[in-house]
């Protein structure tokens, strides 16, 4: 009986030392919590590495055809992420006393997607060939509840970086701005298309807003006038410009001329914004201006 | 001592005084508790004093409900640690454990597969001892398993299950069925993908009950649709939290009250063949439950639950891999262990015949077992027929479950292969890339084909892992592979990018991406070579269970 008592107080020891070691090295205490030393702790960022994996996986497989792999966005197909995102986009909102935390409205918008195209990234002037669709399975799109939280954790993993990432310019570049003087180099007209279709950028990172005012289309008018048969006309619109000066002088001080026949100006000056050039490269307007000119 | 009956509490106090009556009112509340022992015979069995005449310590197996199910004393024989290795005792020492270690993980558990896995998040990360609970609760049911198969194993082997004991035997069937089926149900329940698929599996094998009709309506009721979905796992709850543990107990105690009808089976030598003197224990070989016994089985208890708590605060982690996806089917996903032996069953052809109908008739085998062998002898060497298939029946599920992993004839495409060694979607392997330390992860492009010297001493374990895919695609080199398993003059490509950084610039993410290049490569439309290539990407803080 005595070994029994014995063994008894060993067993009895062992397992209430272990429980109270478990206990006090789980991460209950505020010390281990802080350091994240607690097993909890050590769970918890082991946990969220996979959770960071696991949602740059999906991003990897649903969103970079459209946002870009590292969040910096397609022309024409969807709006950059990062830094825009962190850095302008949501602090508007919140100016606007946008109700919601930065982590829900990145879950609502892959879970429930957009309305339209353009509201939502208005003030950089893309368009986008559709919305984003939805994505969560509550409203018929691919991912789980768990997925979107995974995606939701890597997309907010760019938050720490974000205001780096604006604090030196991804691309350096010269604007032409409205230096008229300046020569431009031989333009290329395929790349212009581009550039008209916003699906590559401009120096500054990017797209022209042309075709928000200016169809293609014979006698269309969305605010500007159309630019159908430019190229054939430009030469002759002012005297003693050709094409590509009437084209350029259009594009750098739109007020200098305005097109008559049209609800096109304000107290005398052009609806079309000042300052066009402040975002394209000699480059840019160049090729602009090569495409325009084949549109006979 | 008697006491004439008094009308009041005050009546007695007058006559005996506040003490004394204390004294008395207290010594029958004990005995109440205790079903006979007042406080002195709980002195007396706690001093080790010889029970006095009448013995008061047979009481509480007489009147009390909870001891009603032991026998009053054992047999000395029954004492010792042979025969019996007491697995019977501690499968039922583990049971109780996992009825606690259960109870408390259900108040913090959802059946549901949007809440489920959350919540084993919110255990492991959240509540405390949460962890070691779930750990003890999933090391204790994988113990009960193998506790109560080796209980039956060994009551076999000694034969303990012929007359009288039939049906002691027959209700021991029922409790492994149920210990298999609660293991089973509960192997759900954490909504990983461990979970959803090695249950899938099984669940599977009910829609191949014949006929098939009977058989899709089996699997429907089972799985509460047809995939395991938010139906299939309240369902398995429910029959793992309440269904099953009822009946488990229920059969329990009818298991145990039996073992008081009949007595422990004594060593078969003890007894002549075809005699059973369980029941007929002479005065001098008779070991008192109180208290030799209590304390004896209160140890054992406390040695069960000293393991399970020590091995699983420091051995042992209860795996938890990635959130269940329907859509989604890892490779090589196997059944639980128990269950491997029908899994390598499968592989020998007809999902009917071996998934179901053969595992019935096993089970009814074994049901009807001492019904069937009326040999009356228990003794070995004139069992030996008997234990010649009981150690070859062994044999042959060690061999069927060896049958049943993904070792034994499956085998997908040779470079998907290499691919699910080189990165497994959840528990990395030996040759896994994510076994090497995130620093060492130096980023690169490299062939394996031709590693760059430099890397050996840079980063040896990088180059270290490197040969070895080299090496897992040498395998699939063997002339003797048929041609199309052949990755002839098969080499890699690693291409290790940094993806994510922190504030600080120093890489958070890496994007790893392996090609891997062969002769007879697939081809595309116009003819281009379609090389395997496979993304993970590794970050810096993650965890996997196995670590």
């Amino acid at each position: 009986m005595n070994t029994r008592i014995f063994i008894g107080i060993v067993l009895f020891l062992v397992i209430f030392v272990v429980l109270g070691y478990v206990l006090l090295t789980e991460g209950l205490l505020d010390v281990q919590a802080q350091d994240r030393l607690g097993r909890m702790q050590v769970f918890d960022a082991g946990y969220s590495g996979r959770s960071l994996e696991n949602g740059a996986a999906i991003f990897d497989q649903y969103c970079t055809s459209c946002h870009g792999t590292h969040g910096e966005g397609v022309p024409g197909k969807g709006p950059q992420l990062y830094p825009y995102l962190f850095t302008t986009r949501f602090p508007e909102l919140r100016a606007a006393n946008y109700p919601n935390s930065l982590r829900n409205f990145i879950k609502i918008a892959i879970a429930g997607g957009r309305p339209d195209y353009t509201q939502y990234w208005a003030g950089r002037g893309e368009t986008y060939a559709a919305p984003m669709q939805t994505w969560g399975q509550s409203f018929g799109g691919p991912l789980r509840d768990d997925q979107i939280e995974y995606l939701t954790d890597y997309i907010l993993s760019w938050e720490a970086t974000a205001s780096l990432a604006t604090s030196t310019p991804a691309v350096p570049f010269e604007a032409i701005g409205s230096d008229l003087a300046k020569e431009l180099p031989q333009g290329d007209a395929a790349r212009g298309q581009q550039v008209w279709d916003q699906t590559v950028r401009l120096a500054s990172g990017q797209v022209t807003p042309c075709k928000s005012c200016h169809a293609l289309e014979p006698g269309s008018v969305i605010v500007g006038p159309s630019l159908a048969g430019i190229g054939s006309r430009a030469g002759s619109t002012v005297s003693g410009q050709d094409a590509t000066t009437y084209l350029r002088h259009s594009t750098q001080a739109p007020s200098e001329h305005i097109v008559e026949g049209g609800n096109f100006s304000a107290n005398g000056k052009s609806l079309m914004p000042d300052g066009l050039g402040d975002s394209m490269s000699a480059q840019d307007l160049a090729d602009l201006i090569a495409y325009l000119l084949t549109l006979q | 001592m008697a006491i004439e009956p008094f009308h009041t509490l005050n009546e007695m106090r007058k006559q005996y005084g506040l003490k004394r009556t204390i004294a008395i009112k207290l010594n029958e509340s004990v005995e109440r508790f205790t079903a006979g022992l007042d406080i002195n015979a709980i002195r007396g069995v706690l001093r080790g004093d010889p029970p006095p005449k009448p013995n008061p310590r047979v009481k509480p197996h007489t009147e009390g409900a909870w001891f009603h199910i032991w026998p009053s004393f054992y047999h000395i024989e029954v004492t010792k640690f042979f025969p019996t290795f007491r697995l019977g005792l501690i499968s039922t020492a583990l049971f109780l454990i996992e009825i606690i270690t259960g109870l408390f993980l259900m108040i913090f558990y959802t059946p549901s597969p949007t809440a489920a896995y959350g919540d084993m998040l919110r255990i492991l990360s959240n509540v405390p001892l949460g962890m070691l609970v779930r750990d003890i609760h999933r090391l204790a049911a994988e113990l009960m398993v193998l506790a109560v198969a080796l209980h039956m194993w060994r009551t076999f082997l000694t034969g303990s299950y012929k007359k009288p004991r039939q049906f002691t035997y027959h209700t021991g069937v029922w409790l492994l069925l149920f210990t298999l089926l609660l293991s089973f149900t509960g192997y759900l329940l954490p909504w990983d993908q461990l979970s959803l698929w090695a249950v899938t599996i099984g669940a599977s094998m009910a829609d191949a009950t014949p006929p098939p009709e009977v058989g899709q309506a089996v699997g429907l009721l089972l799985r509460g649709g047809l995939d395991l979905g938010a139906g299939g796992l309240l369902r398995f709850y429910l029959l793992h939290v309440f269904a099953l543990p009822a009946l488990l107990i229920l059969f329990l105690f009818v298991h145990y009250y039996k073992v008081i009808r009949h007595g422990h089976s004594l060593p078969p030598g003890l007894d002549a063949p075809g005699e059973d003197s369980a029941r007929k224990v002479p005065p001098d070989k008779r070991v008192p439950f109180l208290p030799n016994i209590a304390t004896s089985e209160l140890l054992w208890f406390g040695v069960v639950i000293a393991v399970l708590v020590v091995g699983s605060a420091f051995f042992y982690d209860a795996p938890l891999e990635n959130h269940a996806d329907p859509l989604n089917t890892p490779l090589h996903t196997v059944a639980p262990w128990y269950f491997l032996w029908i899994q390598g069953m499968l592989k020998l052809g007809d999902k009917s015949l071996w998934g179901v109908v053969v595992p019935t008739i096993l089970l009814l085998l074994h049901f009807l077992l001492p019904y069937y062998d009326y040999s009356p002898s228990r003794r070995a060497h004139q069992r030996r027929f008997g234990w010649v298939v009981s150690f070859f029946s062994v044999g042959i599920i060690v061999i069927l479950s060896f049958m049943g992993t993904s070792a034994y004839l499956v085998g997908g495409a040779s470079e998907t292969e290499v691919g699910f060694e080189f990165m497994r979607p959840e528990r990395p392997g030996p040759h896994d890339i994510r076994t090497v330390k995130f620093d060492e992860m130096k980023p690169g492009e490299y062939d394996t084909g031709a590693l760059p010297e430099q890397l050996k001493e840079e980063s040896p374990h990088l180059y270290e892992k490197l040969e070895s895919l080299q090496a897992l695609i040498k395998i699939y080199q063997n002339p003797n592979l048929r041609p199309e398993k052949q990755l002839t003059n098969g080499h890699a490509v690693v291409k290790i990018e940094d993806w994510e950084s922190d504030e600080k610039g120093s890489p958070v993410m890496r994007k790893i991406t392996l090609t891997v290049l062969w002769d007879t490569m697939p081809q595309d439309g116009q003819g281009n070579a379609q090389p395997f290539v496979k993304t993970i990407f590794v970050h810096r803080d993650a965890i996997y269970s196995y670590e």
